[in-house]
Protein backbone atom coordinates (compact mmCIF):
# COMPACT_ATOMS: atom_id res chain seq x y z
CA UNK A 1 0.00 0.00 0.00
CA UNK A 2 1.09 3.68 -1.05
CA UNK A 3 2.43 5.82 1.73
CA UNK A 4 -1.39 8.04 2.32
CA UNK A 5 -0.92 11.58 0.74
CA UNK A 6 -1.56 14.84 2.47
CA UNK A 7 -4.86 15.67 0.46
CA UNK A 8 -6.11 12.05 1.21
CA UNK A 9 -5.84 12.90 5.45
CA UNK A 10 -9.35 15.01 4.32
CA UNK A 11 -11.03 12.07 3.07
CA UNK A 12 -9.99 9.51 5.65
CA UNK A 13 -11.18 11.25 8.34
CA UNK A 14 -14.34 12.41 6.28
CA UNK A 15 -15.06 8.83 5.52
CA UNK A 16 -14.59 7.19 9.38
CA UNK A 17 -16.14 9.95 11.47
CA UNK A 18 -19.46 9.01 10.48
CA UNK A 19 -19.17 5.30 11.64
CA UNK A 20 -16.72 5.82 14.19
CA UNK A 21 -18.94 8.38 16.25
CA UNK A 22 -22.62 6.90 16.03
CA UNK A 23 -20.63 3.09 17.37
CA UNK A 24 -18.56 4.99 19.65
CA UNK A 25 -21.74 6.63 21.19
CA UNK A 26 -24.04 3.81 20.96
CA UNK A 27 -21.95 0.69 21.43
CA UNK A 28 -18.74 1.44 23.06
CA UNK A 29 -19.95 4.29 25.27
CA UNK A 30 -23.01 1.95 26.63
CA UNK A 31 -20.89 -1.08 26.58
CA UNK A 32 -18.73 1.13 29.09
CA UNK A 33 -21.39 2.68 31.07
CA UNK A 34 -23.27 -0.62 31.49
CA UNK A 35 -19.67 -1.78 33.33
CA UNK A 36 -19.86 1.08 35.63
CA UNK A 37 -23.34 1.06 36.49
CA UNK A 38 -23.01 -2.65 37.48
CA UNK A 39 -20.77 -1.21 40.25
CA UNK A 40 -23.34 1.17 41.73
CA UNK A 41 -27.01 0.61 43.41
CA UNK A 42 -29.08 2.75 41.31
CA UNK A 43 -32.80 2.41 40.71
CA UNK A 44 -32.53 5.32 37.36
CA UNK A 45 -33.93 8.11 39.57
CA UNK A 46 -32.22 8.95 42.90
CA UNK A 47 -28.12 9.39 42.69
CA UNK A 48 -25.93 6.36 41.90
CA UNK A 49 -24.19 5.06 44.80
CA UNK A 50 -20.89 3.19 43.97
CA UNK A 51 -20.78 0.21 45.98
CA UNK A 52 -18.05 -1.77 44.58
CA UNK A 53 -18.43 -5.30 43.52
CA UNK A 54 -21.50 -5.67 46.24
CA UNK A 55 -23.77 -6.44 42.98
CA UNK A 56 -21.45 -8.95 42.12
CA UNK A 57 -21.47 -10.47 45.76
CA UNK A 58 -25.17 -10.53 45.98
CA UNK A 59 -25.26 -12.74 43.19
CA UNK A 60 -22.97 -15.28 45.23
CA UNK A 61 -26.40 -15.82 47.09
CA UNK A 62 -29.63 -14.69 45.22
CA UNK A 63 -31.19 -17.35 44.19
CA UNK A 64 -32.86 -15.90 41.20
CA UNK A 65 -30.12 -15.67 39.80
CA UNK A 66 -28.60 -19.53 39.94
CA UNK A 67 -31.54 -20.22 38.74
CA UNK A 68 -31.58 -18.51 35.66
CA UNK A 69 -28.01 -19.72 34.72
CA UNK A 70 -28.95 -23.07 35.28
CA UNK A 71 -31.61 -22.48 33.08
CA UNK A 72 -29.56 -20.45 30.53
CA UNK A 73 -26.89 -23.02 31.05
CA UNK A 74 -29.24 -26.31 30.44
CA UNK A 75 -30.42 -24.44 27.08
CA UNK A 76 -26.82 -24.06 26.11
CA UNK A 77 -26.65 -27.63 26.75
CA UNK A 78 -29.75 -28.69 24.88
CA UNK A 79 -28.49 -26.41 21.70
CA UNK A 80 -25.23 -27.69 21.50
CA UNK A 81 -26.83 -31.67 21.73
CA UNK A 82 -29.28 -31.13 19.11
CA UNK A 83 -28.53 -28.03 17.37
CA UNK A 84 -25.30 -29.53 15.86
CA UNK A 85 -25.34 -33.29 16.13
CA UNK A 86 -28.89 -32.91 13.91
CA UNK A 87 -27.12 -30.16 11.77
CA UNK A 88 -24.13 -32.31 11.04
CA UNK A 89 -26.67 -35.59 10.91
CA UNK A 90 -28.69 -33.50 8.01
CA UNK A 91 -26.31 -31.84 6.58
CA UNK A 92 -24.51 -34.69 5.90
CA UNK A 93 -27.09 -36.29 4.21
CA UNK A 94 -27.69 -33.80 1.60
CA UNK A 95 -24.58 -33.73 0.71
CA UNK A 96 -24.41 -37.02 -0.16
CA UNK A 97 -25.87 -36.67 -3.68
CA UNK A 98 -29.18 -36.05 -2.55
CA UNK A 99 -31.31 -34.79 -5.29
CA UNK A 100 -33.44 -31.92 -4.52
CA UNK A 101 -30.88 -30.79 -1.35
CA UNK A 102 -31.47 -26.88 -2.64
CA UNK A 103 -35.35 -27.44 -2.11
CA UNK A 104 -34.73 -29.39 1.51
CA UNK A 105 -32.36 -26.58 2.74
CA UNK A 106 -34.70 -23.98 2.01
CA UNK A 107 -37.36 -25.78 3.70
CA UNK A 108 -35.12 -26.17 7.09
CA UNK A 109 -33.55 -22.65 6.61
CA UNK A 110 -37.40 -20.68 6.88
CA UNK A 111 -37.18 -20.54 10.46
CA UNK A 112 -34.07 -19.06 10.92
CA UNK A 113 -35.08 -15.90 9.48
CA UNK A 114 -38.72 -15.40 10.92
CA UNK A 115 -38.52 -13.11 14.52
CA UNK A 116 -38.04 -15.19 17.83
CA UNK A 117 -41.04 -13.53 18.80
CA UNK A 118 -43.13 -14.57 16.51
CA UNK A 119 -41.60 -18.38 16.67
CA UNK A 120 -42.76 -17.63 20.33
CA UNK A 121 -46.40 -16.68 19.68
CA UNK A 122 -46.70 -19.26 17.08
CA UNK A 123 -45.49 -21.99 19.73
CA UNK A 124 -47.95 -20.43 22.60
CA UNK A 125 -50.75 -21.20 19.94
CA UNK A 126 -49.70 -25.26 19.82
CA UNK A 127 -49.26 -25.22 23.69
CA UNK A 128 -52.45 -23.61 24.71
CA UNK A 129 -54.46 -26.02 25.99
CA UNK A 130 -57.68 -25.26 24.56
CA UNK A 131 -56.67 -25.32 20.77
CA UNK A 132 -53.14 -26.87 21.39
CA UNK A 133 -52.12 -28.83 18.41
CA UNK A 134 -49.82 -31.15 20.45
CA UNK A 135 -52.19 -32.04 22.99
CA UNK A 136 -54.15 -33.09 19.97
CA UNK A 137 -51.42 -34.82 18.52
CA UNK A 138 -50.86 -36.83 21.58
CA UNK A 139 -54.61 -37.43 21.43
CA UNK A 140 -54.68 -38.97 18.28
CA UNK A 141 -51.72 -41.46 18.92
CA UNK A 142 -53.32 -42.94 21.93
CA UNK A 143 -50.60 -40.86 23.89
CA UNK A 144 -53.98 -38.93 25.34
CA UNK A 145 -52.39 -39.53 28.98
CA UNK A 146 -49.44 -37.09 28.06
CA UNK A 147 -51.34 -34.09 27.11
CA UNK A 148 -51.29 -31.33 29.69
CA UNK A 149 -50.83 -27.46 30.24
CA UNK A 150 -47.28 -27.20 28.91
CA UNK A 151 -46.69 -23.58 29.89
CA UNK A 152 -48.02 -24.12 33.04
CA UNK A 153 -47.05 -27.31 34.39
CA UNK A 154 -43.71 -26.53 36.17
CA UNK A 155 -42.34 -29.78 34.95
CA UNK A 156 -42.59 -29.32 31.71
CA UNK A 157 -42.15 -25.66 31.47
CA UNK A 158 -38.69 -24.99 30.71
CA UNK A 159 -38.58 -27.50 28.07
CA UNK A 160 -42.10 -25.40 26.48
CA UNK A 161 -39.90 -22.60 26.08
CA UNK A 162 -36.67 -24.38 25.30
CA UNK A 163 -37.91 -26.84 21.93
CA UNK A 164 -38.89 -23.98 20.06
CA UNK A 165 -35.84 -22.19 20.28
CA UNK A 166 -33.67 -25.25 19.49
CA UNK A 167 -35.89 -25.75 16.59
CA UNK A 168 -36.14 -22.65 15.08
CA UNK A 169 -32.20 -22.45 14.44
CA UNK A 170 -31.33 -26.22 13.21
CA UNK A 171 -32.07 -24.96 10.07
CA UNK A 172 -28.81 -22.12 10.40
CA UNK A 173 -26.61 -25.44 11.10
CA UNK A 174 -27.59 -27.70 8.81
CA UNK A 175 -26.58 -24.92 5.94
CA UNK A 176 -23.37 -23.97 7.56
CA UNK A 177 -22.17 -27.54 7.65
CA UNK A 178 -23.78 -28.04 4.31
CA UNK A 179 -21.39 -25.63 3.24
CA UNK A 180 -18.52 -26.80 5.34
CA UNK A 181 -18.86 -30.35 3.64
CA UNK A 182 -18.75 -28.64 -0.18
CA UNK A 183 -15.76 -27.04 0.73
CA UNK A 184 -14.10 -30.60 1.40
CA UNK A 185 -12.27 -31.43 -1.46
CA UNK A 186 -13.05 -34.47 -3.42
CA UNK A 187 -9.89 -35.75 -4.05
CA UNK A 188 -9.18 -36.50 -0.21
CA UNK A 189 -12.22 -38.06 0.20
CA UNK A 190 -11.76 -40.33 -2.77
CA UNK A 191 -8.20 -41.07 -1.78
CA UNK A 192 -9.23 -42.55 1.52
CA UNK A 193 -12.01 -44.79 -0.19
CA UNK A 194 -9.68 -46.47 -2.44
CA UNK A 195 -7.29 -47.15 0.63
CA UNK A 196 -10.08 -48.82 1.58
CA UNK A 197 -11.75 -46.38 4.25
CA UNK A 198 -15.35 -47.30 4.42
CA UNK A 199 -18.33 -44.24 4.68
CA UNK A 200 -18.13 -44.05 8.61
CA UNK A 201 -14.74 -44.33 8.75
CA UNK A 202 -14.26 -41.22 5.79
CA UNK A 203 -16.75 -39.08 7.63
CA UNK A 204 -15.18 -39.38 11.41
CA UNK A 205 -11.07 -39.45 10.01
CA UNK A 206 -10.97 -37.56 6.76
CA UNK A 207 -14.28 -35.47 6.92
CA UNK A 208 -14.98 -33.92 10.42
CA UNK A 209 -10.89 -33.18 11.01
CA UNK A 210 -11.63 -30.83 7.76
CA UNK A 211 -14.14 -29.02 8.65
CA UNK A 212 -13.46 -28.78 12.23
CA UNK A 213 -13.16 -25.20 12.17
CA UNK A 214 -16.82 -24.93 11.51
CA UNK A 215 -17.59 -27.66 14.15
CA UNK A 216 -15.80 -24.77 16.35
CA UNK A 217 -17.44 -21.54 14.67
CA UNK A 218 -20.79 -23.25 15.08
CA UNK A 219 -20.46 -23.91 18.88
CA UNK A 220 -19.42 -20.77 19.49
CA UNK A 221 -22.14 -19.01 17.95
CA UNK A 222 -24.89 -21.79 19.19
CA UNK A 223 -23.21 -20.69 23.00
CA UNK A 224 -23.51 -17.02 22.88
CA UNK A 225 -26.98 -17.25 21.04
CA UNK A 226 -28.03 -19.25 23.52
CA UNK A 227 -26.63 -16.95 26.19
CA UNK A 228 -28.13 -13.95 24.74
CA UNK A 229 -32.03 -15.51 24.83
CA UNK A 230 -34.73 -13.36 25.49
CA UNK A 231 -37.73 -13.48 23.18
CA UNK A 232 -38.52 -16.94 23.30
CA UNK A 233 -39.19 -16.95 27.01
CA UNK A 234 -40.32 -13.52 27.03
CA UNK A 235 -43.58 -13.73 24.89
CA UNK A 236 -44.37 -17.44 26.03
CA UNK A 237 -43.97 -17.03 29.61
CA UNK A 238 -42.31 -13.83 30.43
CA UNK A 239 -40.43 -15.93 32.40
CA UNK A 240 -42.58 -16.74 34.87
CA UNK A 241 -43.81 -18.37 37.20
CA UNK A 242 -41.36 -16.21 38.84
CA UNK A 243 -38.22 -17.32 37.16
CA UNK A 244 -38.57 -20.63 36.77
CA UNK A 245 -38.72 -20.07 32.81
CA UNK A 246 -36.49 -17.31 32.54
CA UNK A 247 -32.75 -16.88 31.19
CA UNK A 248 -29.92 -14.77 32.43
CA UNK A 249 -31.00 -12.48 29.09
CA UNK A 250 -34.85 -12.72 31.27
CA UNK A 251 -34.14 -11.70 34.31
CA UNK A 252 -31.38 -9.03 33.32
CA UNK A 253 -34.67 -7.53 31.81
CA UNK A 254 -36.93 -7.74 34.50
CA UNK A 255 -34.46 -6.89 37.01
CA UNK A 256 -33.79 -3.65 35.19
CA UNK A 257 -36.88 -2.16 33.80
CA UNK A 258 -39.51 -4.04 35.45
CA UNK A 259 -37.92 -3.59 39.08
CA UNK A 260 -35.87 -0.93 37.90
CA UNK A 261 -32.55 -1.88 39.60
CA UNK A 262 -30.16 -0.63 37.21
CA UNK A 263 -27.14 -1.14 38.93
CA UNK A 264 -27.98 -5.26 39.49
CA UNK A 265 -29.28 -5.39 35.98
CA UNK A 266 -26.06 -3.92 34.61
CA UNK A 267 -24.06 -6.38 36.62
CA UNK A 268 -26.27 -9.26 35.28
CA UNK A 269 -25.71 -8.16 31.25
CA UNK A 270 -21.76 -8.09 32.27
CA UNK A 271 -22.36 -11.40 33.61
CA UNK A 272 -23.37 -12.11 29.88
CA UNK A 273 -20.77 -10.33 28.47
CA UNK A 274 -18.15 -12.34 30.39
CA UNK A 275 -19.58 -15.94 30.03
CA UNK A 276 -19.88 -15.21 25.99
CA UNK A 277 -16.05 -14.13 25.93
CA UNK A 278 -14.91 -17.30 28.06
CA UNK A 279 -16.81 -19.77 26.22
CA UNK A 280 -15.68 -18.35 22.99
CA UNK A 281 -12.52 -17.75 24.27
CA UNK A 282 -12.20 -21.59 25.41
CA UNK A 283 -13.30 -23.25 22.54
CA UNK A 284 -11.16 -21.01 20.36
CA UNK A 285 -8.19 -22.44 22.17
CA UNK A 286 -9.27 -26.00 22.31
CA UNK A 287 -9.69 -25.69 18.27
CA UNK A 288 -6.27 -24.06 17.97
CA UNK A 289 -4.88 -26.92 20.18
CA UNK A 290 -5.81 -29.56 17.51
CA UNK A 291 -4.86 -27.23 14.96
CA UNK A 292 -1.12 -27.88 16.64
CA UNK A 293 -1.33 -31.37 16.39
CA UNK B 1 -27.40 -58.72 -6.77
CA UNK B 2 -27.77 -57.62 -3.49
CA UNK B 3 -26.22 -54.52 -3.90
CA UNK B 4 -29.15 -52.47 -5.48
CA UNK B 5 -31.43 -53.21 -3.58
CA UNK B 6 -29.27 -52.18 -0.43
CA UNK B 7 -28.90 -49.05 -2.03
CA UNK B 8 -32.12 -48.61 -2.85
CA UNK B 9 -33.43 -49.12 0.59
CA UNK B 10 -30.82 -46.84 2.29
CA UNK B 11 -32.27 -44.22 -0.16
CA UNK B 12 -35.94 -44.22 0.57
CA UNK B 13 -34.63 -43.92 4.44
CA UNK B 14 -32.76 -41.46 3.86
CA UNK B 15 -35.49 -39.72 1.62
CA UNK B 16 -37.76 -40.50 4.18
CA UNK B 17 -36.28 -38.79 7.05
CA UNK B 18 -35.28 -35.78 5.41
CA UNK B 19 -38.98 -34.88 4.22
CA UNK B 20 -40.03 -35.47 7.42
CA UNK B 21 -37.56 -33.04 8.93
CA UNK B 22 -38.86 -30.65 5.76
CA UNK B 23 -42.31 -31.38 6.85
CA UNK B 24 -41.35 -30.43 10.73
CA UNK B 25 -39.75 -27.24 9.53
CA UNK B 26 -42.57 -26.30 7.35
CA UNK B 27 -45.36 -27.85 8.81
CA UNK B 28 -46.05 -25.28 11.94
CA UNK B 29 -46.47 -22.03 9.26
CA UNK B 30 -48.80 -23.82 7.26
CA UNK B 31 -51.07 -25.03 10.19
CA UNK B 32 -50.92 -21.02 11.11
CA UNK B 33 -51.72 -20.13 7.57
CA UNK B 34 -54.68 -22.64 7.53
CA UNK B 35 -55.53 -21.48 10.53
CA UNK B 36 -55.95 -17.91 10.13
CA UNK B 37 -58.60 -18.80 7.64
CA UNK B 38 -60.64 -20.15 10.11
CA UNK B 39 -63.12 -19.04 13.09
CA UNK B 40 -62.51 -20.72 16.57
CA UNK B 41 -65.02 -23.60 16.18
CA UNK B 42 -63.14 -24.56 13.12
CA UNK B 43 -59.71 -24.34 14.60
CA UNK B 44 -61.22 -26.31 17.82
CA UNK B 45 -63.12 -29.11 15.79
CA UNK B 46 -60.69 -29.88 12.96
CA UNK B 47 -57.32 -28.12 14.22
CA UNK B 48 -55.88 -30.40 10.85
CA UNK B 49 -58.47 -29.99 8.09
CA UNK B 50 -58.11 -27.50 5.46
CA UNK B 51 -60.91 -24.89 5.81
CA UNK B 52 -64.47 -25.31 3.00
CA UNK B 53 -65.37 -21.92 4.46
CA UNK B 54 -62.36 -19.19 4.15
CA UNK B 55 -62.95 -15.94 6.34
CA UNK B 56 -60.49 -13.71 4.42
CA UNK B 57 -61.85 -10.82 6.51
CA UNK B 58 -59.39 -11.86 9.37
CA UNK B 59 -56.74 -9.94 7.50
CA UNK B 60 -58.75 -6.99 6.95
CA UNK B 61 -59.69 -7.04 10.20
CA UNK B 62 -55.68 -8.06 11.42
CA UNK B 63 -54.33 -4.87 9.33
CA UNK B 64 -57.10 -2.57 10.72
CA UNK B 65 -56.80 -3.86 13.98
CA UNK B 66 -54.62 -4.02 17.10
CA UNK B 67 -52.57 -0.89 15.26
CA UNK B 68 -51.01 -4.01 13.21
CA UNK B 69 -51.18 -1.46 9.98
CA UNK B 70 -49.11 1.20 11.69
CA UNK B 71 -46.36 -1.31 13.21
CA UNK B 72 -45.74 -2.29 10.30
CA UNK B 73 -44.76 1.11 8.45
CA UNK B 74 -43.15 2.29 11.83
CA UNK B 75 -40.83 -0.99 11.50
CA UNK B 76 -40.19 -0.73 7.48
CA UNK B 77 -39.28 2.90 8.01
CA UNK B 78 -36.66 2.47 10.39
CA UNK B 79 -35.60 -0.46 9.34
CA UNK B 80 -34.92 1.09 5.64
CA UNK B 81 -33.86 4.43 7.27
CA UNK B 82 -31.16 2.44 9.26
CA UNK B 83 -29.81 0.42 6.57
CA UNK B 84 -29.30 3.25 3.86
CA UNK B 85 -27.35 5.42 6.82
CA UNK B 86 -25.53 2.21 8.07
CA UNK B 87 -24.77 0.76 4.82
CA UNK B 88 -23.48 4.17 3.72
CA UNK B 89 -21.67 5.14 6.47
CA UNK B 90 -20.22 1.48 6.85
CA UNK B 91 -18.95 1.10 3.10
CA UNK B 92 -17.45 4.68 3.39
CA UNK B 93 -15.13 2.93 6.56
CA UNK B 94 -14.96 0.47 4.51
CA UNK B 95 -13.36 1.25 1.96
CA UNK B 96 -10.78 3.67 3.72
CA UNK B 97 -9.98 0.60 6.37
CA UNK B 98 -9.18 -1.65 3.69
CA UNK B 99 -7.85 0.30 0.55
CA UNK B 100 -6.62 3.78 1.86
CA UNK B 101 -5.30 3.35 5.58
CA UNK B 102 -5.56 -0.12 6.88
CA UNK B 103 -5.20 1.25 10.58
CA UNK B 104 -5.16 -2.13 12.99
CA UNK B 105 -6.27 -0.11 15.76
CA UNK B 106 -10.14 1.09 14.10
CA UNK B 107 -9.93 -2.30 12.21
CA UNK B 108 -10.11 -3.90 16.08
CA UNK B 109 -12.02 -1.09 17.10
CA UNK B 110 -14.75 -1.98 14.83
CA UNK B 111 -14.95 -5.80 14.89
CA UNK B 112 -15.21 -5.29 18.90
CA UNK B 113 -19.30 -4.97 18.08
CA UNK B 114 -19.74 -8.36 17.31
CA UNK B 115 -19.22 -9.93 20.40
CA UNK B 116 -21.08 -7.61 22.15
CA UNK B 117 -24.60 -8.63 23.79
CA UNK B 118 -27.55 -6.23 22.70
CA UNK B 119 -28.38 -6.67 26.87
CA UNK B 120 -25.35 -4.86 27.31
CA UNK B 121 -26.39 -1.59 25.94
CA UNK B 122 -30.18 -1.74 26.92
CA UNK B 123 -29.98 0.23 30.35
CA UNK B 124 -27.45 3.05 29.21
CA UNK B 125 -28.94 3.55 25.64
CA UNK B 126 -32.68 4.67 27.49
CA UNK B 127 -30.38 7.37 29.16
CA UNK B 128 -28.00 8.33 26.22
CA UNK B 129 -31.41 8.99 24.65
CA UNK B 130 -33.01 10.46 27.96
CA UNK B 131 -30.09 12.88 27.17
CA UNK B 132 -30.41 13.81 23.90
CA UNK B 133 -34.46 14.69 24.25
CA UNK B 134 -35.25 11.37 22.40
CA UNK B 135 -37.38 9.30 24.30
CA UNK B 136 -40.24 6.91 22.76
CA UNK B 137 -38.96 8.13 19.67
CA UNK B 138 -38.62 6.37 16.16
CA UNK B 139 -35.55 7.98 15.28
CA UNK B 140 -33.39 6.91 18.86
CA UNK B 141 -34.34 3.09 17.21
CA UNK B 142 -33.07 4.11 13.81
CA UNK B 143 -29.94 5.35 15.46
CA UNK B 144 -29.06 2.02 17.60
CA UNK B 145 -29.79 -0.11 14.85
CA UNK B 146 -27.08 1.74 12.77
CA UNK B 147 -24.20 1.05 15.12
CA UNK B 148 -25.83 -1.92 16.58
CA UNK B 149 -24.97 -3.55 12.71
CA UNK B 150 -21.78 -1.44 11.87
CA UNK B 151 -19.15 -4.25 13.35
CA UNK B 152 -21.05 -7.45 11.15
CA UNK B 153 -21.73 -5.27 8.34
CA UNK B 154 -18.59 -4.05 7.83
CA UNK B 155 -16.74 -7.89 8.40
CA UNK B 156 -19.03 -8.74 5.51
CA UNK B 157 -17.71 -5.85 3.31
CA UNK B 158 -14.32 -5.73 4.33
CA UNK B 159 -14.27 -9.35 3.10
CA UNK B 160 -15.79 -8.65 -0.17
CA UNK B 161 -13.39 -5.07 -0.88
CA UNK B 162 -10.40 -6.96 0.14
CA UNK B 163 -10.75 -9.11 -3.11
CA UNK B 164 -11.24 -6.20 -5.43
CA UNK B 165 -8.11 -6.05 -7.48
CA UNK B 166 -5.88 -3.07 -6.68
CA UNK B 167 -5.30 -2.06 -10.72
CA UNK B 168 -8.87 -0.92 -10.10
CA UNK B 169 -7.50 2.56 -7.55
CA UNK B 170 -4.41 2.38 -9.57
CA UNK B 171 -5.99 2.82 -13.34
CA UNK B 172 -8.67 5.48 -11.30
CA UNK B 173 -5.56 7.47 -9.82
CA UNK B 174 -4.11 7.64 -12.95
CA UNK B 175 -7.41 9.21 -14.48
CA UNK B 176 -7.02 11.65 -12.22
CA UNK B 177 -9.67 10.68 -9.33
CA UNK B 178 -9.55 11.90 -5.88
CA UNK B 179 -9.92 9.12 -3.49
CA UNK B 180 -13.55 10.76 -3.03
CA UNK B 181 -14.36 9.65 -6.44
CA UNK B 182 -12.50 6.70 -6.84
CA UNK B 183 -14.75 5.42 -3.71
CA UNK B 184 -18.16 6.50 -5.47
CA UNK B 185 -17.69 5.96 -9.26
CA UNK B 186 -15.28 2.77 -9.35
CA UNK B 187 -15.03 0.97 -5.76
CA UNK B 188 -18.84 1.90 -4.26
CA UNK B 189 -20.44 0.07 -7.82
CA UNK B 190 -18.63 -3.51 -7.91
CA UNK B 191 -19.30 -4.13 -3.86
CA UNK B 192 -22.84 -4.22 -4.62
CA UNK B 193 -22.62 -8.18 -3.64
CA UNK B 194 -21.41 -7.64 -0.54
CA UNK B 195 -23.33 -4.90 0.06
CA UNK B 196 -26.41 -6.62 -0.87
CA UNK B 197 -25.20 -9.73 2.08
CA UNK B 198 -24.91 -7.26 4.55
CA UNK B 199 -27.69 -5.25 3.71
CA UNK B 200 -30.42 -8.63 3.95
CA UNK B 201 -28.61 -9.65 7.45
CA UNK B 202 -29.37 -6.14 8.97
CA UNK B 203 -32.52 -6.05 8.20
CA UNK B 204 -33.47 -9.47 9.59
CA UNK B 205 -31.61 -8.46 12.43
CA UNK B 206 -33.58 -4.88 12.51
CA UNK B 207 -36.97 -6.31 11.84
CA UNK B 208 -36.61 -9.19 14.23
CA UNK B 209 -35.24 -7.25 17.07
CA UNK B 210 -37.59 -6.51 19.81
CA UNK B 211 -35.49 -5.65 23.03
CA UNK B 212 -34.47 -2.34 21.99
CA UNK B 213 -38.09 -1.63 21.03
CA UNK B 214 -39.49 -2.36 24.20
CA UNK B 215 -36.78 -0.62 26.36
CA UNK B 216 -36.81 2.58 23.81
CA UNK B 217 -40.19 2.65 22.58
CA UNK B 218 -43.08 3.53 24.74
CA UNK B 219 -46.61 4.89 23.08
CA UNK B 220 -48.58 2.06 21.03
CA UNK B 221 -48.63 4.27 18.10
CA UNK B 222 -44.89 3.93 17.78
CA UNK B 223 -44.50 0.41 17.65
CA UNK B 224 -42.68 -1.76 15.95
CA UNK B 225 -43.86 -5.46 14.46
CA UNK B 226 -42.27 -7.31 16.71
CA UNK B 227 -43.59 -5.47 19.45
CA UNK B 228 -47.11 -5.39 17.85
CA UNK B 229 -47.25 -9.33 17.18
CA UNK B 230 -46.21 -10.01 21.23
CA UNK B 231 -49.25 -8.06 21.94
CA UNK B 232 -51.21 -9.53 19.86
CA UNK B 233 -51.86 -12.41 22.08
CA UNK B 234 -53.61 -9.77 24.22
CA UNK B 235 -55.52 -8.51 21.64
CA UNK B 236 -56.59 -11.31 20.24
CA UNK B 237 -56.55 -13.98 23.04
CA UNK B 238 -59.84 -15.26 21.98
CA UNK B 239 -60.08 -14.71 18.33
CA UNK B 240 -56.95 -17.91 16.92
CA UNK B 241 -58.01 -16.60 13.46
CA UNK B 242 -56.87 -13.20 14.01
CA UNK B 243 -54.22 -13.62 15.84
CA UNK B 244 -52.91 -16.29 13.01
CA UNK B 245 -53.79 -13.91 10.78
CA UNK B 246 -51.60 -11.09 12.45
CA UNK B 247 -48.78 -13.46 12.55
CA UNK B 248 -48.73 -14.31 8.59
CA UNK B 249 -49.19 -10.44 8.05
CA UNK B 250 -46.11 -10.06 10.53
CA UNK B 251 -43.72 -12.82 8.86
CA UNK B 252 -44.73 -11.97 5.04
CA UNK B 253 -41.68 -9.20 4.67
CA UNK B 254 -39.21 -11.52 5.81
CA UNK B 255 -40.38 -14.49 3.99
CA UNK B 256 -40.30 -12.72 0.54
CA UNK B 257 -37.14 -11.55 1.45
CA UNK B 258 -35.93 -14.71 2.24
CA UNK B 259 -37.38 -16.52 -0.99
CA UNK B 260 -36.38 -13.50 -3.81
CA UNK B 261 -32.59 -13.19 -1.53
CA UNK B 262 -31.87 -16.20 -0.47
CA UNK B 263 -28.38 -16.34 -1.88
CA UNK B 264 -27.72 -13.58 0.06
CA UNK B 265 -29.91 -14.33 3.26
CA UNK B 266 -28.22 -17.74 3.54
CA UNK B 267 -24.57 -16.60 2.71
CA UNK B 268 -25.34 -13.25 5.17
CA UNK B 269 -26.06 -15.23 8.25
CA UNK B 270 -23.36 -18.11 7.93
CA UNK B 271 -20.74 -15.76 6.92
CA UNK B 272 -19.57 -15.65 10.94
CA UNK B 273 -18.80 -19.40 10.71
CA UNK B 274 -17.63 -19.16 6.67
CA UNK B 275 -15.39 -16.62 7.13
CA UNK B 276 -14.47 -16.36 10.58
Amino acid sequence: MKKTKKRDIGTIIGFLFPAVVLYSVFMILPLLMTCYYSFTEWNGITAKVFVGAANYADMLHDRKFWQTLQNTLILVTFSLIFQISFGLLIAYLLYIKTKGAKFFRTAYFLPVVIAPVAIGLMFSLFYNSEIGVFNKILESIGLGILKTNWLSNPKTILGAVMAPQIWQYIGLYITIFLGAFQSVSGDIVESAQIDGANKSQTFWHIIIPDIRNFVFISMILCITGSLKSFDHAWIMTKGGPGVRSAYLGVYMYKTSFVNSDFGYGSSLSIIIVVLSLIFSQVLSHINDRFADK
Amino acid sequence: MNRPLKSTVEKTVRYFFLVVVAAISLYPFVWVVISSLKDNNEIYGHPFALTMHPIWTHYAEAWQGADVSRSFFNSLTVCLLALLIMLMITTMASYILVRVWPNRFFKTYFSLGIMIPIHALLIPAVLIFKFLHMQNNLFSLVLIYVAWQISFSMFIINGYMQNIPVELDEAAEIDGCTKTQTFFKVILPVCGPGIATAATLAFLNCWNDLLLGLVLISSISKRTMTMAISALQGSYATNYGLLCAGFVIAIIPVVMMYLLFQKQVVSGMTAGAVKG
